[in-house]
């Protein structure tokens, strides 16, 4: 269950622990299903409680990215730790996302 | 040298086994930092492209082996799989434009074991297929 907050007009949502195949069908569920309770919302995801993330984890926020862009919607990642950011560098995803520093950077 | 394998579920519950089985043993022989998270991450995207590919419509018990042998100055990963043949070098590079598209999902997995090790060595033989991922390391 994804732990989430409504600040403006935007929900932060904290994702936490190990976004790999086993957990991502799970998380994107969760993800999809806020996105259609609050369909004016824009997005925040908090990435600090992510202690590693493989493929099926990036596979996830560019579905998200996707679905969200297609109705002008935003999504913001931000506290990403150092291992995370590693992967999107190795495959070069950075520039396609909004990436702040902290959750306040992103709220701005 | 030291040398161990495991067998696991082709499940995608399995791979969080993958994923503690391969940062173990690479901590007990003295490999960690950047290379240990990097062989890590290899391996979890190796399994998961069997658990996800590999068995797929194919009934009965599916189920691949790892070994690890941690020599000196590099480490193998070596895949046992008796499932559909998959040979990650001839996959093509992700299409950001597709998946951002929806045209396609996915494909970063083989991108990034490329990215990660130093070889990747595939064999299909007699149904079964060898995937073997190779990283030098400091020790």
């Amino acid at each position: 269950m994804l732990r989430t907050k409504e600040v403006g007009n935007y929900i932060v949502a904290y994702l936490k622990g190990r976004l790999d195949v086993h957990i991502s069908g799970e998380i994107e569920k969760d993800l999809m299903l806020l996105s259609e309770k609050n369909p004016e919302s824009d997005f925040v995801l908090n990435l600090e409680g992510i202690e590693y993330m493989s493929s099926s984890g990036l596979r996830v926020l560019v579905a998200l990215m996707r679905h969200l862009k297609s109705k002008s919607r935003k999504m913001k990642l931000c506290n990403m730790n150092v291992a995370v950011k590693k992967i999107f560098e190795v495959v070069e995803l950075m520039d396609m996302f909004d990436i702040y520093p902290s959750e306040e950077d992103a709220l701005k | 040298m030291s040398r161990i394998k495991k067998e696991f579920i082709a499940l995608p519950s399995a791979i969080p086994q993958v994923h503690d089985f391969v940062a173990g043993t690479l901590r007990a022989n003295g490999v960690v930092g950047a290379p240990k998270a990097d062989l890590v991450l290899a391996c979890d995207e190796a399994a998961t492209n069997i658990v996800e590919h590999a068995y797929e419509g194919k009934g009965a018990k599916p189920h691949f082996v790892l070994a690890l042998t941690c020599h000196k100055n590099c480490v193998t990963a070596t895949f046992f799989d008796s499932g559909r043949s998959f040979d990650p070098k001839a996959i093509a590079e992700p299409d950001i434009d597709k998946n951002l598209a929806g045209v396609k999902r996915g494909g970063y997995g083989v991108f990034l074991i490329r990215k990660l090790v130093d070889k990747i060595v595939y064999s299909a033989r007699r149904r079964l297929n060898v995937t073997r991922l190779v990283k030098e390391v400091k020790a």
